[in-house]
C-alpha cells in the first residue's frame, strides 16, 4: 500500500501569506476590499497565497511593527523571494481575486477606493516581479471566498447569492 | 491605540448608553422585552474577532449607515441569517409566510431606528449632535464585511477597536450586534469630552 499524503487545507487569514505544496489547497476568507493572490509553479506544484490589506507601505514606513504581509508593494516581493527558495528554476504564473468595493459611499475620502488601489497595486508589484497574471476576479460589490487547488491551479470564487467562478 | 482603564472604562459608559436605548427602541418595536448585554470595548485583532465574536465565513446581513459631522463614522448593524428570521417574525408575525424582501424592508427600518435611538444617546451624553445617513443593506461574508468597513474608514491596522453592543430576548440568543466604526481620532475626541 502507497502512502499518499492527506491533502490539507491551509487556511490564510487577513494580512498573511502561506506557502504550500500539492496535493494541498489554499484557502483565504472573507475578501472584500482586501486581494488575494496565488503564485504559482506548475512544474513543483509549489504555490503562495497572499492576502493584503492595503496597496502601499511607504505612508506607514515609520511605524516600528509593520507587517510586510499586510501592504501589495512587500508581501508579494517577500512570498515570491521565499517560493525561489523552495523552486529551482521556478515559472510562475498568478492570480488575484477580490477588491472590491463593498459600500458604496459618496465621498471623497481616497479610502473609499481601496479595493481598485489594490488590485492596481497587485498588478504593479506582479509586473515588478515579471510575473504574468493569467486571470483575475475583481472589483464589483461582493465579498469573496478564495480556494486553490494546488494540483491543477484552479481557483474557486464563491460569492454570495452567486454562482460560484472558476478562474 | 493606547488608552488607560478608565479611558475605556468611560467609553463603555457612553455605549452602554447608547445601546440601552437601541435595546428599548427594539422593543418597542418588536413589542418585547430586548435585552443587551454589557458592551464590548476591546482592541482586538482580525484572528481574534472572528473566533470571539463572528466566523468570517459566515454569511451576514449587514446594515451600514454613516455617520456625518465632528464625530463621523459608521454604525454598523450586523444580524445572521437566523436573527432576520426571528427578529422579523417579531415584527411581522410569522416569518415563513414572509418574502425575504419584505424581512428585509422590516430588518433595514429597525437598524435605522436602533442606529438612530443609539447616536441620540451618545450624543446627549458627549453633547454633540449625531447624524446618520440613510442605510444601505447587504449580504455577505462577515469577514468581508467587517474588514472593509473598518478600512473604508481608516482604520488600517490588523488590530481594531471592537465597539459591540449584543442583544438577547427572552433569554433566547439573538446574533444582532451594533458595531460603533469611529473614523480616526474620533475616539479621542469623545474621551476628551468626557474630560478624562
Amino acid at each position: 500500500m502507497s502512502i499518499s499524503p492527506k491533502p490539507i487545507e491551509v487556511k490564510i487569514g487577513i494580512a498573511d501569506y502561506q506557502i504550500s505544496q500539492a496535493p494541498n489547497q489554499l484557502i483565504t476568507v472573507g475578501l472584500g476590499s482586501c486581494i488575494g493572490t496565488i503564485i504559482y509553479d506548475e512544474h513543483t506544484k509549489i504555490g503562495g497565497l497572499s492576502h493584503i490589506m492595503l496597496p502601499d507601505s511607504k505612508p506607514f514606513a515609520k511605524r516600528p511593527d509593520l507587517n510586510p504581509a499586510k501592504f501589495a508593494d512587500l508581501a508579494l516581493p517577500l512570498m515570491v523571494a521565499e517560493l525561489k527558495k523552495k523552486i529551482p528554476y521556478p515559472h510562475f504564473k498568478a492570480k488575484m481575486v477580490g477588491g472590491a468595493n463593498m459600500f458604496n459611499f459618496k465621498t471623497s475620502s481616497a479610502s473609499q477606493n481601496i479595493g481598485m488601489r489594490n488590485s492596481a497595486a497587485v498588478k504593479a508589484a506582479l509586473q515588478k516581479l515579471k510575473i504574468p497574471l493569467v486571470a483575475s476576479h475583481v472589483g464589483g460589490n461582493s465579498g469573496r471566498t478564495m480556494v486553490v487547488d494546488l494540483n491543477t491551479f484552479q481557483v474557486t470564487v464563491k460569492i454570495v447569492h452567486q454562482e460560484t467562478v472558476y478562474l | 491605540m493606547k488608552y488607560t482603564d478608565l479611558q475605556i472604562d468611560g467609553l463603555r459608559e457612553i455605549i452602554n448608553i447608547g445601546g440601552g436605548n437601541a435595546a428599548t427602541s427594539i422593543s418597542k418595536m418588536v413589542s418585547q422585552k430586548i435585552d443587551m448585554k454589557v458592551p464590548e470595548v476591546k482592541i482586538l485583532t482580525y484572528s481574534e474577532l472572528y473566533q470571539k465574536i463572528l466566523a468570517d465565513d459566515v454569511e451576514v446581513y449587514a446594515v451600514i449607515s454613516r455617520i456625518i459631522g465632528k464625530y463621523a463614522g459608521a454604525i454598523l448593524f450586523i444580524v445572521t441569517n437566523e436573527a432576520v428570521d426571528q427578529l422579523s417574525s417579531l415584527i411581522l408575525g410569522n416569518a415563513d409566510q414572509q418574502e425575504q424582501q419584505v424581512k428585509l424592508s422590516a430588518i433595514s427600518e429597525l437598524s435605522n431606528i436602533v442606529s438612530n435611538s443609539f447616536l441620540n444617546a451618545i450624543g446627549k451624553v458627549i453633547n454633540a449632535q449625531l447624524i446618520s445617513s440613510l442605510p444601505q443593506i447587504t449580504n455577505d461574508f462577515f469577514g468581508a464585511i467587517i474588514s472593509s468597513a473598518y478600512m473604508a474608514f481608516d482604520n488600517y491596522d490588523e488590530q481594531v477597536m471592537v465597539i459591540r453592543n449584543e442583544f438577547s430576548y427572552s433569554k433566547q440568543k439573538l446574533d444582532a450586534s451594533l458595531f460603533l466604526i469611529p473614523e480616526e481620532g474620533v475616539l479621542d475626541k469623545m474621551i476628551e469630552s468626557l474630560g478624562i
